[in-house]
């Protein structure tokens, strides 16, 4: 099931597997020191494919979702947005802080 | 029922004076013996409830609690109309075929709310299964074996359970999310939430409710090697090392919920180049605990680190950017904080007071 994140207010990112060759894995698991510099460069690579920008219409209907889950604010509240994360069934957690208390709204 | 000794005359009139081989094959006597024994209790349930009385083997009581379950499924279980299945303390053994609950609305309890109802095939396979969402069991214990549960249940309420290794959550090589409550329950290494291999990588989502419960190393959202959020609410809970959103191979994982008075061993609470971006209250970790690393940016009273913890001191690189208050390290020192970054009132492990920011 896909799943969608928050961390940032705004950007919602789509967390992917990313395949692997049997080349790449060899590398992963390598210990020769000889390899460290490919595998150091390999895992910043899947660190990048790791997550990508949903696109526009996934991310309005993301945005909306959120926006009616969240807490209600008052003015002088202070929020804090730890991270949100949805499937794609529209079901997930929001953990966030309001005037510093932890809130988690499950929906 | 009365009881005749050899020598004695029964009530039928016979003498006893035999042998107990004689006995045995004596028609009169087997015609006699079966009449006072008590015939097989008729099945007991009401509107709502399935009993198991377990007054047998413990393949036979398997095999009631199998039968009572499927009763229970001819009773229209539905969100209005639960059916629980009540079973009586003792052993069940399902050989190599897990009993597999998969209908919500199916609860399944021990008739004294232990963990009576167990499991005790020597065979792994011979264990629960629940892959249904809606269901409560209380008070299966399944020994050595995995308790297992399925992903995406959030409806799923597991109360005083115990299973072994790989139990509550577990996937040898694919996403999990485990999102139920689980009360008082205990498992073995790899348990509540984890992906053990990760190619390609693997997503694992502990968002659920955890109170009072003991797992091993590798627990509470664990991935291999891929992304592991500890983002639920875990409460009184106890692991061992590599616990608590940790991905063990990229530094993706993030212990980003609220947890209270929990405890884990060496490299947990978003350890390994991970985030520690949720409230710990009274915590306590080993060394490389806390966003070692990586990122630690929570909010923290009164908890516990080793050595290199709380973001990172000693060599390795990450940072604090959270608040700390009245928090100890057992070894070293607190790293300089960034951002908005506090500590107040801590202590290193020379026991010296940290306030910064």
């Amino acid at each position: 099931m896909k799943q969608y994140q928050l961390t940032t207010q705004g950007v919602w990112t789509e967390i992917k597997q990313v395949e692997l060759t049997e080349e790449q894995k060899t590398l992963l698991m390598s210990k020769e020191d000889s390899d460290r510099q490919a595998k150091e460069s390999l895992i910043e690579t899947i660190k990048s494919q790791r997550t990508s920008e949903v696109d526009a219409s996934k991310s309005n209907e993301l945005i909306s979702l959120y926006d009616s889950k969240k807490p209600e604010l008052k003015e002088s509240d202070s929020y804090e947005l730890i991270s949100a994360d949805v499937f794609e069934n529209f079901t997930g957690i929001i953990n966030c802080r309001v005037n510093g208390e932890h809130k988690q709204i499950r929906f | 029922m009365a009881t005749y000794f050899k020598g004695e005359t029964n009530h039928i009139g016979q003498n006893l004076n035999n042998t107990w081989s004689d006995l045995i094959t004596n028609e009169s006597f087997i015609e006699a013996v079966s009449s006072v024994i008590p015939p097989a209790p008729p099945e007991l349930l009401g509107t709502s409830y399935v009993f198991v009385y377990a007054n047998g083997t413990d393949t036979e009581n398997a095999a009631e609690l199998q039968s009572a379950y499927d009763t229970a499924k001819t009773m229209s279980p539905s969100p209005t109309n639960r059916i629980t299945i009540i079973a009586s303390p003792g052993y069940y053994n399902f050989g190599s075929t897990a009993f597999t609950m998969e209908v919500e609305y199916i609860d399944l309890v021990s008739l004294d709310g232990n963990r009576s109802i167990i499991f005790n095939s020597a065979n792994a396979a011979g264990t629960i299964a629940v892959t249904g969402n809606d269901i409560y069991v209380k008070g299966v214990d399944v020994g050595t074996k995995p308790f297992t549960v399925a992903s995406h249940q959030s409806l799923l309420k597991v109360e005083n359970c115990k299973g072994g290794d790989y139990s509550f959550g577990f996937k040898s090589n694919d996403d999990i999310t485990v999102n139920g409550t689980f009360i008082d329950c205990a498992g073995g290494n790899y348990s509540f939430g984890v992906s053990q291999n990760g190619t390609p990588t693997r997503v694992v989502t502990v968002s659920g409710v955890f109170t009072n419960c003991i797992a091993g190393d590798f627990s509470f959202a664990y991935a291999g090697a891929g992304t592991a959020q500890a983002s639920g609410t875990f409460t009184n809970c106890k692991s061992g090392t590599d616990s608590f959103g940790i991905d063990w191979f990229y530094g993706f994982g993030v212990a980003s919920g609220v947890f209270r008075n929990c405890i884990a061993g060496d490299y947990s609470f978003g350890s390994y180049s991970g985030t520690a971006s949720g409230t710990f209250y009274e915590c306590e970790g080993g060394d490389e605990t806390f966003g070692t690393g990586g990122t630690c940016s929570g909010v923290f009273y009164s908890c516990v680190g080793g050595n290199k913890s709380f973001g990172n001191n000693n060599g390795l690189t990450g940072s604090l950017t959270g608040k700390i208050y009245w928090c100890k390290k057992t070894a070293g020192t607190f790293q300089t904080v960034s951002g908005l970054g506090q500590t107040r009132m801590c202590l290193d492990g020379t026991n010296v007071e940290n306030n910064q920011g």
